[in-house]
């Protein structure tokens, strides 16, 4: 049974690093994480603290989201904050930024203060921090500010870019680089008028794992000019760079804790109990060396959805997805898994209809499908972006109009979840949720206001089917009943995306399409995502997922596809044509690609 | 010429279009506004030619409407006259559009006419934020196709994600910017200086002169029919 969201978000980086060293076996599982964790090797020189904190509580609202006694940053320093989403790890490098309360409204920062060093700030989303309009002038801004005379300034900018890579992109406008190009960016220009405290706001979030390590290595090449705090919910990737780890406890204490092992996140225990497949995976992952919580892999005699040799590109613009094939067998999950700019959201936008392929066909249930954006599609689809999927005000809106959607995205061909209990036509949806379409030219289903989940009477007096129980179902299953009444924009990260999983399920396609679903969750609440995919996969849900993250893919799927960047394909395929019932393989990636027995 | 003068010189070609009320005078700048163009950016004539042809159609639809509903004296000259300022309106400012490059503007704007960097870098950002929310517009309508079974996003769902995302990315920016020093009292140096010269006073007040000796012109010739509608 789903166990809430609140279990999982417990799980310290301590335990997940006992868990980590468990998984990999007895030897690792025996050290303790102080032996595992290795000292940054060039320390920081002892000193006056950069920032030192006394008696100190950081309010927002009302309430306390950090409090001490006394916490000191010492020069040259790097230290590691973690916590789940919302804990207030972000208002608190609002506070040493020393942009509360001006720039960040409700946040004080109440104690006694220390140290204001020059501050260089870097948040998640690369693109909303960068306001220059073009990245010379984005590496100058800081320059310019602090008053630096211009041949200065010249030689600065010219440093940056040769340290970051960006010397071809200096008069690029911020908005058309790529997500790491623009971290890069942001990071070189945090750092541009060498500034004595530098804060990191969740950087990798937006990033590949080549980026992500990427930027790791950069920070750490900077050096210890700069005092860093790196605020992250995966622990794992600094773990080689931090000095000092403190995690954000629930009594909003700043806990020090011992610097979380390198490697991937951990798995928690009651994912696997959660899923009736995993156990079996489990034992046999084992005998082939596979991750000991690879799901096992269904033996489909027909695949639900079959991609042939799908090519696509954009405008008149090279191929970036090339002779692309796979099968999604029924109740299989398949990921697809690449860098940015390999084409992986292409394969959707191509299922949906919102891009035609320069090639190739599909085949839903066997038979071909031509995807057209402004026909009921046999899919559902869950953005990347949580909040690109609400449509309604209030949480339950959106689950119990989910079977509505569903319903009106029946057609023909259309796979749905073969239970008896398919919505009908009508439907019914709470007076909590009155929904955002009134101008809408989409097939609005007749909604009409009720209790929770009660089933409505149809005209006739006859008892109709209970409409409401799709959405309400999926609802209870991801835990999401307590927030029925919220308006989804206020919900956390992971709550949003268990309202679009619960809608999506809600709408009973056969398949299911998740973009990026792990993107920018913490631990918890990936913990929570991959306890909730379990359940899909339970109910014999098809899903092709898409994912930068091989990790996550290894964890939730049954098979990986890897496809590689299009500009080293440089006429030879992505990924070749899967043979019938192997997995689909790409030639320049093996590594990545597996196949549970 | 400079961002500003061109910006400047549109401001007072378009100011004599709107309050006109004649077949001479909308023309008369829309040429004026043709011949900044020109100077400023002459690779940009073919697509003012294109702008002025498109801008027919809108003129047609104008002159139509008014020729079909509008009541009162000589209906047909009043369509006539309002069609023509329209297609004017249309020129002036896909003139104004061709030769503009809004970053540059802004930086002039901010050391020249002492705009404040605060909002400088404000409209910087927003700039900066619109082909994105374009895209999210785009991406939102793909989803919500999905969901709804191929029927439109509802316009207020996606506005209202639209104007959600907006806000919270304009607030990362004010963060961003004022962590880096934005506010700082520091004296501000700039990483492309521009300076204003005796040229572009010039410039500026030759342009202006040129704008108002013909209003004087046609004022004097009796060409000139002030009035709105």
């Amino acid at each position: 049974m789903y166990d809430g969201p609140d279990g999982p978000a417990r799980a310290s980086a301590t335990r997940a690093a006992t868990i980590d060293a468990a998984a990999r076996g007895p030897a690792a599982a025996t050290a303790t994480p102080e032996a595992t964790s290795a000292p940054a090797a060039d320390a920081p020189e002892p000193g006056e603290p950069a920032i030192l904190l006394k008696d100190f509580e950081l309010v927002r609202d009302g309430r306390a989201l950090v409090r001490g006694d006394r916490w000191e940053l010492g020069p040259g320093e790097r230290v590691l904050i973690t916590g789940p989403s919302g804990s207030g790890k972000s208002s608190f490098l609002l506070a040493l930024a020393g942009l509360a309360p001006e720039h960040a409204p409700g946040l004080t920062l109440r104690g006694e203060r220390e140290g204001r060093p020059s501050t260089g700030v870097v948040f998640q989303n690369p693109y909303a921090q960068l306001a220059c309009p073009s990245v010379d002038d984005e590496l100058a801004f800081a320059l310019e500010n602090a008053g630096w005379e211009l041949s200065a300034m010249r030689a600065r900018v010219a440093e940056l870019k040769a340290q970051f890579g960006l010397g071809a992109l200096g008069d690029r406008a911020p908005w058309t680089l790529s997500g790491g190009e623009a971290q890069r960016v942001a990071l070189a220009s945090a750092l541009a008028a060498r500034p004595k405290l530098m804060l990191l706001d969740e950087p990798l979030g937006y990033l590949d794992g080549e980026a992500a390590a990427g930027l790791v290595e950069l920070a750490t090449k900077a050096g210890r000019e700069a005092s860093w705090v790196v605020v992250d919910h995966d622990p794992a990737a600094w773990a080689d760079w931090a000095d000092t780890h403190y995690r954000l406890a629930p009594d909003a204490s700043l806990c020090k804790e011992p610097i979380p092992v390198a490697g991937r996140r951990a798995v928690p225990a009651s994912a696997a109990q959660a899923d009736p497949i995993r156990a079996p995976a489990a034992a046999a992952a084992s005998a082939a060396s596979l991750p000991p919580d690879a799901p096992a892999a269904p033996k489909p005699a027909t695949s639900i959805l079959e991609i042939r040799g799908l090519s696509a590109g954009y405008g008149r613009g090279p191929e970036v997805l090339k002779e692309l094939s796979l099968r999604l067998g029924p109740g299989e999950t398949v990921a697809v898994v690449g860098p940015s700019g390999s084409g992986k959201s292409t394969v959707f936008r191509c299922l949906t209809g919102q891009l035609k392929p320069r090639s190739g066909s599909f085949l839903v249930d066997g038979a071909s499908y031509t995807p057209n954006k402004r026909r009921p599609s046999p899919f559902a689809w869950v953005p990347q972006v949580p909040e690109h999927y609400f449509v309604y005000d209030s949480a339950r809106a959106e689950w119990e109009n989910g079977a509505a959607s569903g319903s009106g995205a029946s057609g023909a061909g259309s796979p749905r979840m073969a239970d008896s209990g398919a919505p009908a036509p009508d439907h019914t949806t709470s007076g909590a949720g009155s929904p955002r379409m009134a101008d809408s030219g989409a097939p609005a289903p007749d909604h009409t206001t009720s209790g929770a989940g009660s089933p409505r009477k149809a005209d006739s007096g006859a008892p109709a089917a209970d409409h409401t129980a799709p959405g309400l179902l999926a609802a209870r299953a991801f835990g999401l009943e307590a927030l029925a009444e919220r308006h989804p924009f206020t919900l956390s990260e992971g709550e949003k995306r268990r309202l679009n999983l619960a809608s999506a399920l809600a709408m009973r396609q056969r398949i299911l399409l998740l973009d990026e679903p792990q993107f920018g969750l913490d631990a918890a609440s990936q913990d929570a995502l991959e306890q909730a995919l379990a359940r899909l996969r339970a109910e014999g849900v098809s899903m092709l997922i898409i994912s930068h993250d091989p990790d996550f893919c290894a964890r939730v799927a049954h098979r990986v596809v890897r496809i590689g960047r299009p500009a080293a394909a440089a006429g030879d395929p992505i990924a070749p044509s899967e043979p019938s019932g192997a997995p689909a393989a790409a030639p320049r990636a093996p590594a990545a690609e597996r196949s549970a027995p | 010429m400079k961002s500003l003068t061109f910006f400047a010189l549109n401001v007072s070609f378009v100011l004599p279009v709107l309050a006109s009320l004649d077949l001479v005078t909308p023309p008369a700048f829309l040429a004026l506004a043709a011949v900044a163009l020109l100077i400023r950016r002459p690779e940009r004539a073919p697509h003012l030619a294109a702008a002025l042809a498109a801008a027919l159609v809108l003129a047609f639809w104008v002159w139509l409407s008014n020729r079909l509903w509008t009541v009162g004296d000589d209906p047909a000259r009043r369509a006539l006259l309002l069609a023509v300022r329209s297609w004017a309106l249309t020129g002036v400012s896909a003139s104004f559009a061709l030769g503009m490059r809004p970053a540059e503007l802004l930086n002039e704007a901010m050391q020249i006419a002492r705009l404040a960097p605060r909002v400088g870098f404000a409209l910087y950002a927003a700039l900066n934020t619109l082909p994105r929310l374009a895209e999210e517009g785009r991406q939102i309508d793909a989803v919500h196709r999905v969901r709804l079974g191929g029927g439109r996003s509802p316009v207020l769902a996606r506005t209202v994600t639209l104007l959600a995302r907006a806000v919270r990315s304009g607030e990362r920016a004010a963060q961003s910017l004022a962590a880096r020093g934005l506010e700082s009292p520091a004296p501000r140096s700039w990483y492309r200086p521009v300076a204003w010269g005796r040229r572009d006073a010039a410039q500026l007040i030759a342009g202006l002169a040129a704008s108002v000796a013909l209003l004087a012109l046609l004022v004097a010739l009796g060409a000139f029919r002030f009035g709105f509608y």
